[in-house]
């Protein structure tokens, strides 16, 4: 009795603890909530303005927040920043026009803080687009033991448009279809812009389809996430088209953007694809290739029926038939058939 | 008698063959290709538009350079959207449109100047037209620019899209360029958008990106604890990554160490491979051990198992799919290990979730301590 009540003992700890070991280790989760997380003003030199951001705990128990502000040294061409903590060029350090109502702040689990920031350009600050990210930093634990401890920052994006005499220049540098030839239609295009200008762009717009009739198919749009070009970097947007319906032939894309701070100038650029469904086409040829050597079939049999009636010798018949205008036509049907699932069958190894 | 059948037979054949050769032809598109015209083309054509909103007045700025140049009583006109006729002229005077550049001028009726233009209007299509003077020309390779739109306007199309706008009339150059007509985002002083970010601890015997060395310890959020490694072991230790977000762009984390596993004697554990900040991921290999290349006798690296990456030249899954690849470059400086272009929900593998790999191994000659040690961040924001 007593051996049996160690047992169930034991047995119920052991599944206790294999229940609360994920319960622990979620428990530890570390987690932080940021709002807004990007950040947009356009303001003249000399001029300043104040906002407010909200930091959330999300994490089990209380947990210390501290506050920065770093500059962007570049963009890539996804939009991803990487930060620098130094100024980008003298006077136009972003992080020394932001001021911040607190350093730092402890908050309980699931308590908020309300974050108050300033904005304020210098008189000299050059005419265009800035950009920097304000961090809730929270910061590794000391450890002693052998491995890494774990910090981490969460950014809110500032883009700062500082007014004045600016530059505007956006450049579409590649337009391009992923694929040459679809097998459906299912197309995959590439949009990179470049901004030799100032002023920070978010250009949105779309790609037309038209097909070899002249048609307009679609249009599919373009940066419907109002995705930044920074000054002095390239962008790059993606966009699909999934056509319904039955779809060939050699189709136009054609790009057009519009894109400016206030005045709206447009870009265009195209290319072209084909579509050829494969699958649908190998079955209509098919088809027909099997209809064409049917035919072909009963013409020479209807042939040889005729001689045979029309008591032609043996040694006449094996002599070439005379063709008709529909056993030509077939045959001929036949061997272009055979060349053009023969294509299509390389087509749908080299594209599908 | 029988050379005619033979010619005729002949025929038939040639008939069938260019039939279903017109039949395949016209199946490859080629009439885009006859419809491709071949004219005198102007170049540089824009038009700049003060507002792209849908259905709003705005002034067009026409820029376009005549390669031909413009001779006397010889027409130009601009027709906005003549497919389908989606502009509308209203009210526009001739007054409201103007040459503002030293190509042209724009008169009510032709005087002495040299290089002076009449402008009319019409509809259905929509255009304006300009009209040489007699005597007048503007000379080849000109810059012309009109502004269209002063007390007047043009009204926008209301439905979103793209618009022809296009040069035509009887000088010889021509050409089309295109406007894009879009519904404006209103741009607020902050867009409410929000993102959280969660870092959690995995536990021991655990796979990391299809690593088949498990991990060897649990994690917590705040801590990779190696422990204790023996030579010639491989080490593995992982760490959950979430983000929710509504940013229309979506989000990416970097992560890097501010030193290598460093102790205080100061022996360092390197980075892989044998201390070479290796950026192109590679399957994990132990380090070479070599006596007197300190470098060479340990080193760590990261993987993760997101596979839509954005920093890796269009390699989505740059960290190995179904085999775990690492990369040794992430001290002092960010490595992207999670990625999602769209909103994110904070759960599903590869948008809301990823999780990060740490993979140590030392060998015999790694130098003793108990403390060889270094601090991760995370840097998660949304994307611009």
């Amino acid at each position: 009795m007593t051996t049996l009540f160690r047992t169930v003992s034991f047995l119920a700890l052991v599944t206790l603890w294999g229940m609360l070991v994920p319960c622990i280790a979620s428990a530890q989760d570390l987690s932080v909530r940021v709002q807004p997380t990007l950040i947009d003003e356009r303001l003249d030199p000399g001029e300043s303005k104040s906002g407010q951001f909200t930091v959330t705990n999300q994490s089990a128990g209380i947990q210390n927040f501290s506050f920065t502000v770093r500059n962007v040294a570049s963009v890539n061409e996804t939009g991803r920043p990487v930060f620098s903590d130094e100024p980008p060029i003298e006077g136009n350090d972003i992080s020394e026009w932001i001021t911040l109502s607190k350093k730092t702040v402890s908050l309980k689990a699931d308590e908020s803080a309300t974050i108050d920031y300033t904005i304020t350009i210098p008189e000299g600050a050059s005419p265009g687009g800035h950009v920097g990210g304000i961090f809730v930093d929270r910061a590794a634990d000391p450890g002693s033991t052998i491995g890494a401890t774990v910090g981490f920052q969460v950014g809110a994006l500032l883009t700062l448009h500082v007014n004045g005499d600016v530059t505007e220049n956006l450049q579409l540098v590649q337009f391009s279809s992923e694929k040459l030839i679809y097998t459906t239609a299912d197309a995959n295009f590439t949009v990179r812009v470049k901004n030799d200008g100032t002023v920070i762009e978010r250009p949105r717009g779309g790609i037309t389809l038209i097909d070899m009739l002249g048609n307009e198919v679609e249009t599919v749009s373009v940066n419907t996430g109002n995705g930044a070009a920074l000054p002095k970097s390239e962008r790059v947007y993606q966009a699909k088209w999934k056509g319904t319906g039955f779809h060939i032939g050699r189709y136009q894309a054609i790009v057009t953007l519009s894109y400016g701070l206030d005045a709206k100038s447009s870009i265009s650029r195209e290319v072209s694809f084909w579509v050829i469904p494969v699958k649908p086409l190998l079955i209509v040829l098919g088809i027909a290739l099997i209809i064409a050597l049917i035919l072909w079939g009963i013409l020479r049999l209807s042939v040889k029926r005729a001689l045979t009636k029309a008591g032609v010798s043996q040694s006449l018949r094996s002599a070439p038939a005379p063709k008709t205008f529909g056993a030509r036509l077939a045959s001929t049907a036949v061997l272009l058939l055979t060349i053009m699932l023969l294509g299509l069958m390389v087509i749908f190894v080299l594209f599908a | 008698m029988k050379t005619f059948a033979l010619a005729s037979l002949r025929s038939h054949h040639a008939i069938a063959t260019i039939t279903i050769l017109a039949l395949i032809a016209w199946a490859c598109g080629l009439p885009a290709w006859i419809n491709q015209a071949n004219a005198a083309a102007v170049e540089n054509f824009s038009d700049t538009l003060s507002d792209s909103d849908l259905s709003a007045t705005a002034q067009h700025t026409v820029s376009f350079t005549v390669p031909n140049g413009v001779n006397p009583a010889q027409t130009v006109r601009i027709t906005f959207d003549p497919d389908t006729n989606a502009f509308t002229m209203g009210n526009l005077f001739v007054s409201d449109i103007t040459e503002t550049g030293p190509g042209a001028t724009v008169v009510t009726s032709c005087g002495v100047g040299a290089s002076e233009m009449t402008v009319a209007t019409g509809t259905n299509p929509d255009y304006v037209e300009f009209t040489m003077c007699a005597g007048d020309t503007v000379a080849s390779s000109t810059a012309l620019t009109f502004q269209i739109g002063s007390t007047n306007f043009i009204t926008n199309p209301a439905a979103e899209g793209d618009y022809v706008v296009r040069v035509s009339g009887t000088a010889a150059d021509s050409g089309d360029t295109r406007v894009y007509i879009i519904d404006d985002v209103t741009v607020s002083a902050s867009v409410q958008t929000t993102l959280s970010f969660t870092v959690s601890g995995v536990i021991a015997a655990t796979s990391s990106n299809s690593d088949a060395t498990l991990t060897s310890a649990t994690t917590t959020a705040t801590t990779v604890p190696f422990g204790t490694v023996a030579p010639g072991i491989a080490e593995t230790l992982a760490q959950d990554l979430a983000v929710t977000t509504n940013a229309q762009n979506g989000f990416s984390v970097t992560v890097e160490a501010d030193q290598t596993l460093t102790s205080g004697n100061g022996a360092d554990i390197d980075t892989f491979i044998n201390g070479n900040d290796v950026a192109s991921s590679t399957a994990w290999q132990g380090p070479a051990n070599t006596l007197g290349s300190e470098d060479t006798y340990g080193h760590w690296g990261l993987t993760s198992e997101d596979n839509t990456l954005s920093d890796y030249g269009g390699n989505a899954d740059y960290f190995g799919n179904g085999t775990a690849l690492y990369v040794g470059n992430f001290v002092n400086n960010p490595v992207e290990v999670f990625y999602h272009d769209q909103p994110a929900d904070g759960v599903e593998p590869n948008i809301g979730t990823t999780r990060v790999g740490y993979k140590l191994e030392i060998d015999s000659l790694q130098e003793a301590a108990n403390d060889y040690t270094a601090t991760i961040w995370y840097v998660a924001t949304p994307v611009f």
